[in-house]
């Protein structure tokens, strides 16, 4: 399977954060969620991606082409949605489309028009009026009205109600289903990458501590709840992080069956998402 | 071009309720002017002494706004993260300042010629040295916006902002006392000086761009 | 054709698929030449990863019940004698899965069960 993005021993110091030593990849065919806590990296690694940051060293290799590449020509294989819209309040829908639509050389004015009617916007309407669910919807239908490959964006559904956030997620899935395309979005709220994510990527304070498959991470990963007397040196390797009280510990492993030979008689159950995202960045922080 | 042309059209959008505003301000600051000042056979000579200042303001004030409007909402962001790339708008807000002063200039003119009294009048002549001293000053000030950002040279634009009136009547009692010979500014304006007044600041005006964009490429927005 | 995915089940998502759309195939609910659903599409129906169905769908080539042809989607694969006694053996399999749930439930040890079927044999013969 073919890379939509590849990006290897990144390199970013940007005021008193570093991005240290940044590698993963982007699958086509795949929506890739891009978790973390606030302030770990994932802005400064979109914007080196979208190239509105300037990488100190590093690799950014857009489908497949090597990093000289045109950026132009990547560029209008990409789309993406800023964190805070990026978008001019006083100008109208339509006044902002025109401004974008030009930069594009494959702009499909047809397809923006269903995208306005299907979020029900009316080009008329100032920016500013917009509801911050609106202005994503907008800014969406920017990113997906000129056949973009690839689809980045920082946090689309932070501030938004469960209604808005759902149907963005649907969108995305339908946007999907043409073709070899890619996703890769940011976000700290674990219930949409649950919904939509094929693959997440894992970062904490400036490094990728994780990039795995989803349904993979969550058939390895087990939470084990036992009695305390039972943890030893040994067991407690096991774990990526033990929360201990005194009625017993929990934790987060990735060798289920190890545990369950030590420890028989604890209670092993399936983790979720935020089981392993709080377990992993836990662990680095002990 | 027909993307540059784009940018520059957003430029004016973003500025469309000040733009009306500055222009009336261009006819009317110097009708008033006119029928204000005293003795009217000196009028006609103080036109550059208007002008100058007046056009300058003017077209730093449509600049500032446009930034403000940049700054606020940073929509250079997604346009540099779009085709469009950072060149293309580095060399979109150095014609969005032509455009801006020539209309200024045009509209001045223009009332020069259809006011019937005494008037502050210029010619092309006095255009292209403003345009000469425009293109130094904002020259200047561009490389230091897109190298350190607007918000920083801010300051420096209001402290300048606040001096021009103070420069104006400056000038103006030079003019008046024949500290600055009004024939000497007449002899300048000849139609050699004009033309190499128009290159001079077209070329400046263009050194300062390319390396503006040098400069924004290599930026962190 | 019907895909039920267990939460409680230890087995992973992908086995727990895979397993499901071979019996659709043996049991014929899919027969030679029916178009499996894409991968984008019975991903998202799912609720799992692409990834996941990928590996369902290259697994299931590789062990030769269905084909994929590049653009056009994956089918089930015309039939050859190996996989149909394949899917004969795998129905008595599932018989006998019964069998030995039910022998638990009612304590039957694997010895008792293991004459049982010894003397039904015998007895058909």
């Amino acid at each position: 399977m073919s890379k939509a993005l590849e990006v290897s021993n990144l390199n970013k110091s940007l005021g008193g954060f570093r991005l240290k030593n940044i590698s993963f990849s982007l699958e086509l065919g795949c929506i890739t969620g891009f978790v973390g806590a606030n302030g770990a990296g994932k802005t400064t690694t979109i914007k080196l991606l979208l190239d509105l940051l300037k990488k100190d060293s590093g690799q950014i290799r857009y489908f497949g082409e090597g990093s000289g590449a045109d950026l132009t020509r990547v560029k209008n294989r990409l789309g993406f949605v800023l964190d805070e819209g990026c978008l001019y309040d006083c100008l109208t829908i339509a006044e902002m489309k025109n401004l974008v639509a030009s930069a594009y050389s494959d702009w499909d004015d047809g397809e923006f028009r269903k995208r306005l009617r299907q979020f029900s916007l009316d080009p008329k309407q100032k920016i500013t009026t917009l509801s911050r669910g609106m202005r994503t919807k907008f800014a969406l239908s920017l990113a997906l009205s000129h056949h973009a490959d690839l689809l980045i964006m920082d946090e689309p559904t932070s501030g938004l109600d469960p209604l808005v956030r759902s149907e963005l997620l649907d969108i995305l899935l339908e946007y999907m289903k043409t073709g070899d395309r890619c996703v890769l979005f940011s976000t700290h709220i674990v219930s949409d990458l649950e919904r939509v994510a094929d693959a997440l990527i894992l970062i904490d304070q400036g490094e990728i501590i994780l990039q795995e498959d989803k349904d993979a991470l969550l058939d390895t990963h087990r939470i084990v709840k036992g009695d305390k007397d039972k943890l030893s040196e040994q067991t407690r390797a096991l774990f990526m992080n033990l929360r201990e009280t005194d009625y017993g510990f929990e934790g987060l492993t990735d060798e289920a069956e190890a545990v369950q030979k030590r420890i028989p008689d604890a209670l092993i159950e399936k983790a979720s998402i935020e089981d392993i995202f709080l377990g992993y960045t836990r662990r680095r922080m002990s | 071009m027909n993307m540059v042309f784009c940018l520059v059209k957003k430029d004016f959008l973003l500025v469309r309720k000040a733009l009306p505003l500055v222009l009336a301000f261009v006819i009317v600051y110097p009708i008033v002017y006119a029928v204000e000042f005293e003795p009217k056979e000196a009028i006609e000579s103080m036109g550059p002494v208007i002008f100058g200042p007046l056009a300058s303001l003017c077209t730093f004030m449509i600049y500032h706004n446009i930034s403000l409007e940049e700054q606020k909402h940073r929509g250079t962001q997604l346009l540099a993260a779009t085709p469009y790339g950072r060149r293309k708008i580095v060399i979109a807000k150095y014609l969005t300042l032509l455009v801006t002063y020539i209309m200024i200039a045009t509209t001045y003119v223009a009332i020069s010629r259809l006011i019937p009294f005494e008037f502050p009048r210029v010619d092309w002549r006095a255009v292209s040295i403003v345009f000469l001293c425009l293109s130094v000053f904002l020259g200047v000030y561009l490389l230091m916006a897109f190298k350190f950002g607007y918000a920083k040279v801010q300051v420096v634009g209001y402290l300048l902002v606040f001096a021009t009136p103070i420069l104006i009547s400056r000038l103006k009692r030079w003019a008046e006392s024949g500290i600055i010979s009004l024939r000497l500014m007449e002899s300048l304006s000849t139609t050699g000086f004009g033309l190499t007044a128009l290159a001079l600041g077209a070329l400046i005006g263009m050194i300062s761009c390319v390396i503006s964009i040098d400069i924004f490429e290599r930026k962190d927005l | 054709m019907r895909i039920l995915i267990s939460n409680t089940s230890d087995r992973p998502l992908y086995q727990q698929i895979k397993e499901q759309i071979k019996d659709a195939i043996l049991k014929n609910e899919l027969t030679e030449g029916d178009v499996l659903p894409s991968i984008r599409n019975l991903a998202n129906d799912l609720r799992v990863s692409v990834l996941t169905i990928r590996r369902v769908y290259e697994e299931l080539e590789t062990e030769g019940f269905v084909t994929s042809q590049a653009g056009r989607g994956t089918f089930v694969a015309s039939g050859n004698i190996e996989l149909l006694r394949d899917s004969k053996r795998h129905l008595v399999e599932q018989r006998m899965q019964e069998v030995i749930d039910t022998a638990k439930s009612l304590s039957i040890s694997k010895e008792e069960l293991n004459a049982m079927i010894d003397i039904l044999f015998e007895e058909d013969k």
